[in-house]
């Protein structure tokens, strides 16, 4: 590996553990601001999660701008203005995400409004040149994918700045515990296949590789665990960290095959991005097996240990780390099928998303998108 | 969207956690004046600390506060809770009340404290360390074992600190700290 | 001219690819099991069709199946049903109309018609009781509906015909029998992809005769009596036609305003039936045979048109602020000329004015406004331009553009002119709709609204409310009859006519399951005895409509339905009505909840197979 020729930038940082919650007062000082906007869906305030963050923000110069309870997981026109409305009508200076999905990506696109002072739709267009509000993340388990790196979805637009990195993520267990299995197993495989796709890129990035290996790591060891009970706190907040390691890789790396085809197929669906990434990831990883080149053998030192690394002979490294990953991805068996027709996705859309996903990246041929689909279809 | 459906939020105080706080940093800073007439290794690292040192630990951002300072003669004193127009050399800042909460029930010792970024330093490092000490072994004298071995990095050895010398240090430090 | 005795149980089998046709009977056993009309058309396609394959392929098949009540007398009998895989869903989409071509495909001597396969050019149908003669259709490609039933008059007594909205395969495109339609879920696209312009039955070749003919009259004579007494169907909709709902809908809050953000309007008074019915002088013009007589024409401008019905009025006239029925009938007009389905068209007009406002797309469509509406109509029949986007309906667009939050559909399927957070019932029932945002599915709203019969927004009952008036409307839909009967049938017997409504409203609400076993729908079940001669009780009738409704499910399943897919708009789960002060949202996922406990459902919307053996559907 060369050790130069690569740009790397993470921005947030991360707070993670116990208490972290309580942290929020003073990195929202320490950003210069004191009245938040707090965005987040009924679903969380319901189990207490917003009264958990107000009552971290006792005792502390921190006045809650508005707590803003209904936010739906969809980040449209309507919801982005209202809220930029609110934002500026409290006089806010500041913006907390408490969830994961919709929320974060909504909390991002009101960011940009009321940062640059103009309407939602023309921020597609406009290059960011300057740091927006302060933006911390509170995620839940339930990641998509995306919330922590530097990319905001909205409407139909995805928009890539490295402004778009939130300033502070803060992963709490009182937070992170009220996930379903279901959506860890999602969380988790959304968070697999983009580490995975950021290290299997042509030209490796050093840094980016660590922040990979650090989410495949935290996946490996607490997966199985996470999944069969997602209220625990050390498993939650570790599947979360994985997330947010990985988003970060992910947002300084190309995008890959993977994440391109489930993010069409997710369109049309409706169905949960990790599920899909899974079924993709299994058999771009078996392709990528035979390939020229392989999968690179670093990722068994991450997944499993310097021990097992050393004990397994070279030329063996790239199969035995193929099966750790695949054992990652078996996890999850009881939450995802294995195939795209387990799915029931009709065979007749394939083509379909095939088209859909070579027009959005055009680093794959519509054959290649076309190939590893009719791979995942019935998982041959 | 009704906007009244969605608040501005005051933040209300925890008084209670507060007060134990308080209670908790005029203990420990009377200790640290008692401890340094009594125990000899304390009486050492402040003696190579500077004449003007002046410690502020106090909990973020406006938290109760303690004031421990050499005195002209070189004496280490407890100056209170009132901010006097003191000049800190050092000044320890513990990010919020559940931070100051979770060091002062013992759930976590300085050290750790420091290493989960919930203690924030300013002033000198060698400093620092030295206060660190010092509260370590004020700890070992304030606390029974079993709760002093969570809060210190190390308990000390009986080579350290032999049966003796605690006892009767903590002995005297505890009338010296209540007494006036 | 012969007699057939309550059914011919044969289907006509058409495949285009190879022109030849073949007879294919029907078993007893599934005519008791799944009723005939509908039911039987998605047993049918059940077995013949595999899941999973592309509706515009040869391998899709539409089948179109008389009810057992088609041509014996009964009131109000003159349906048939369709059913096919549709392009718009994806799913399953069946259909209901009033048109001709049912009584000449029944009185042709078959019970319905499958059509498979795919015609190199373009070719029309004609049925008679020997089989189906295949004729070329290219002078009539491209001709709009009224013109190439014109042109067919002679060839039969019935025809089913597509415009051109058909032909460009636009997505929801529906087919044309005489001024009737089967309206939603593409149907007409999917003909179009098939290359058949028109099909004709050539009928009166046989007459239905019942088996039993002193019990189907004594139930057909008390059905009628029910119908003349009951004042929805023989004052409101007899004299105002479905428009009636116009102000019932003001008033309840259910009416779709300005993309269904407002509830309710002060204008709304102009479209309303009563009003129309005065300015435009109206005459009943119907399906044959009917009792209710809802539908209507008039002078509109001086020419005798159809009257449009509350769903073009809701959706074309209401929701888009265009409170000017004259305007409203011209884009029924052209609607009927070009073959689109109106609520469909009308909805994914509303998104682009919508989407307009909020500048997502640029067009010249603007709420309030009739200018460029009209060109849109034929923009989208003919895919032209950004009328070839909106021809792939509000889901598509919104995938592509944005605008998902008031994309009014469910499954892709566009809702019709009733807002869900005026009615809950009529919420969950839109949510969990087998064909998509179907108003027919139950028709809760007029349950919850108009008879004051169960509280719009209470939570109790709501699931086993709804499941049990999803059985009752397939099993009408599969017999085949008006469900407006049901206003007659399930209103009229003695215990629901004779308690008062504060005591029958929280009975319905608190103890919905017993209350329902209260109900009596026994003349339904009865007259299908009589014409059949099998026998056939309340329950047993009730039970058959879930398992249609199930199997209807099942297949959806198969194509990857789940529970991610019952749902509403963002729209309706976030933002309240304009004139709702307490700015209700629906509460779904309770409802839906509840719903799969009554319905037999797992948690992620899969029917169990404990569901499955006890309705004795066979999985595959």
């Amino acid at each position: 590996m060369i050790p130069y020729n690569f740009t790397f930038l993470s921005h947030p940082k991360i707070c993670s553990g116990l208490k972290a919650l309580e942290h929020i007062p003073f990195e929202l000082e320490s950003l210069n601001a004191r009245k938040p906007l707090v965005i987040t869906s009924s679903r969380w305030a319901k189990k207490g999660l917003a009264r958990t963050l107000t009552k971290a923000l006792y005792d502390s110069n921190i006045t809650i701008g508005a707590l803003f309870t209904n936010a739906p997981n969809y980040p449209s026109v309507t919801i982005i203005n209202e809220l930029s409305k609110l934002y500026r009508d409290r006089g806010c200076d500041s913006i907390i995400a408490l969830g994961s999905g919709g929320i974060a990506h909504i909390a991002k696109a009101v960011n940009m409004v009321v940062s640059l002072k103009t309407d939602i739709l023309k921020c597609t267009d406009l290059t960011i040149s300057s740091p927006l509000k302060p933006l911390i993340c509170i995620p839940t388990a339930d990641c998509e994918g995306g919330e922590m790196a530097a990319i905001a979805y909205y409407e139909c637009f995805e928009k890539q700045s490295d402004f778009l990195y939130p300033d502070v993520i803060v992963i709490d267990s009182r937070i992170t515990r009220h996930a379903t299995s279901h959506e860890v197993a999602n969380c988790a495989l959304t968070s697999l296949a983009h580490a995975i796709e950021a290290c299997g890129i042509a030209a490796p990035n050093p840094i980016n590789d660590a922040y990979a290996h650090t989410a495949l790591q935290f996946i490996y060891q607490y997966l199985p665990k996470t999944i069969k009970r997602p209220c625990n706190k050390d498993g939650s907040v570790a599947i979360v960290n994985a997330a947010a390691c990985a988003d970060t890789a992910f947002s300084n790396a190309p995008h890959g095959i993977v994440h391109t085809l489930a993010q069409a197929i997710v369109l049309d669906t409706n169905l949960q991005p990790g599920i899909v990434m899974g079924i993709l990831l299994r058999y771009s990883l078996a392709a990528k097996l035979h390939a020229k080149g392989g999968i690179r053998p670093e990722l068994l030192l991450a997944l499993a240990g310097i021990d097992t690394y050393a004990k397994t002979p070279e030329k063996d490294r790239q199969k035995t780390a193929y099966d750790y990953l695949i054992k990652c991805i078996d996890a999850t068996c009881n939450y995802a099928p294995s195939t795209l027709k387990g799915l029931n996705i009709p065979h007749y859309k394939l083509k379909e998303y095939a088209r859909l996903a070579a027009a959005k990246n055009k680093q794959h041929k519509e054959t290649e998108y076309m190939a590893l689909l009719e791979k995942s279809f019935e998982g041959k | 969207m009704n906007a009244l459906q969605y608040p501005e939020i005051k933040p209300k105080k925890k008084f209670i956690k507060r007060i134990y706080i308080a209670v908790m940093l005029w203990v420990v800073g009377r200790a640290i004046q008692a401890a340094a007439k009594v125990d000899s290794e304390v009486k050492e690292e402040f003696a190579k600390l500077k004449d003007n040192f002046l410690l502020k630990m106090w909990i973020w951002p406006n938290g109760p506060a303690m004031y421990v300072g050499k005195t002209k003669d070189g004496k280490v004193k407890y100056l209170g809770w009132k901010d006097k127009g003191y000049k800190p050399t050092l000044t320890m800042t513990i990010k919020s009340v559940e931070a100051a909460m979770l060091l002062f029930t013992f759930q976590e010792g300085t050290a750790i404290s420091t290493a989960r970024n919930r203690l924030v330093v300013d002033g000198d490092l060698p400093d620092a360390c030295a206060l660190v000490r010092i509260l370590n072994i004020v700890e070992v004298y304030l606390l029974p074992k079993i709760i002093a071995k969570l809060a210190v990095k190390r308990y000390p050895k009986w080579s350290q600190m032999n049966p003796f010398r605690k006892h009767f240090g903590r002995i005297l430090i505890y009338v010296r700290a209540f007494t006036f | 001219m012969q007699e057939i005795i309550g059914t011919s149980n044969k289907v006509i089998e058409v495949d285009l690819t190879t022109q030849s046709y073949r007879e294919i009977p029907i078993s007893e056993k599934d005519l008791e099991l799944y009723l005939g009309g509908k039911g039987l058309g998605l047993k049918l396609f059940y077995d013949r069709v595999p899941a999973g394959i592309d509706p515009f392929s040869e391998e899709n098949e539409f089948i179109v199946m008389t009810g057992v009540y088609l041509g014996t007398g009964a009131p109000c009998a003159g349906r048939f049903a369709a059913v096919t895989k549709s392009p718009l869903t994806g799913l399953m989409g069946t259909g209901s109309c009033g048109g001709p071509f049912g009584m000449a495909l029944k009185t042709s001597g078959w019970d319905g018609l499958i059509v498979k396969g795919k015609a190199k050019s373009p070719v029309y149908l004609v049925i008679n009781s020997k089989g189906v003669e295949f004729k070329d259709a290219k002078k009539l490609w491209g001709k709009d509906t009224q013109t190439v039933q014109k042109a067919l008059e002679k060839e039969g007594s019935g025809t089913l015909v597509i415009g051109q909205a058909g032909e460009n395969k636009v997505l929801y495109a529906n087919i044309c029998s005489g001024h009737r339609f089967l309206g939603r879920c593409g149907m007409g696209a999917v003909l179009g992809s098939k290359n058949v312009k028109a099909i004709v039955a050539k009928g009166n070749e046989f007459k239905i005769v019942p088996k039993n003919p002193k019990k189907f009259d004594k139930a057909r004579k008390k059905t009628l009596k029910f119908i003349n007494r009951n004042p929805i169907t023989s004052v409101s909709y007899r004299q105002f036609g479905t428009n009636a709902n116009v102000n019932l809908n003001n008033a309840g809050g259910l009416l779709p305003v300005r993309n269904f953000t407002g509830g309710s309007h002060g204008e709304a008074h102009k479209i309303s039936g009563e009003e129309m019915a005065e300015r435009f002088d109206t005459k009943f013009s119907t399906c044959k045979p009917c009792a209710i007589l809802c539908g209507h024409k008039g002078n509109i401008n001086g020419q005798m048109r159809q009257v449009p019905e509350y769903e073009t009025i809701g959706t074309f006239g209401s929701n888009l602020e265009i409170f000017d029925p004259v305007a409203v009938s011209e884009f029924n007009e052209l609607c009927t000329k070009y073959g689109l389905d109106t609520i469909s068209t009308a909805v994914t007009i509303a998104w682009a004015m919508e989407a307009t406002e909020k500048g997502l797309i640029k067009t010249d469509l603007k709420f309030g406004s009739t200018d460029n509406v009209a060109k849109t109509i034929a923009d989208i029949a003919y895919r032209r331009g950004f009328g070839n986007d909106l021809a792939n309906g509000t889901r598509k667009l919104s995938q592509k553009y944005g605008g998902a939050d008031f994309a009014i559909q469910v499954k892709g399927l566009e809702m019709a002119a009733y807002d869900p957070r005026g009615a809950w019932g009529q919420a969950l029932s839109y949510a969990v709709a087998n064909r998509g945002a179907c108003h027919l599915s139950t028709a809760s709203f007029a349950v919850e609204v108009y008879l004051n019969m169960h509280d719009p927004f209470s939570l109790k009952g709501k699931g086993s409310m709804i499941a049990f008036l999803e059985d009752v409307t397939c099993a009408i839909n599969s017999m085949h009859i008006c469900q407006f009967t049901a206003f007659a049938v399930e209103l009229e017997p003695f215990v629901v006519k004779y308690t008062p409504t504060f005591l029958l409203n929280p009975m319905v609400t608190y103890l919905n399951p017993i209350a329902t076993k209260f109900m009596d729908v026994s003349l339904w079940p009865e007259m299908w005895s009589g014409i059949t001669g099998k026998r056939m009780g309340m329950f047993k009738w009730i039970k058959a409509g879930r398992r249609i409704h199930v199997l209807e499910r099942y297949m959806n399943t198969r194509e990857g339905v789940s529970r991610k897919d019952d749902t509403l708009p963002q729209r309706f789960l976030t933002e309240g009505r304009h004139c709702d002060p307490q700015q209700r949202t629906v509460p779904l996922e309770e409802l839906v909840d509840s719903y799969y406990k009554a319905r037999g459902f797992d948690e992620n919307g899969i029917p169990k197979d404990s569901t499955l053996k006890r309705l004795k559907i066979e999985k595959k």
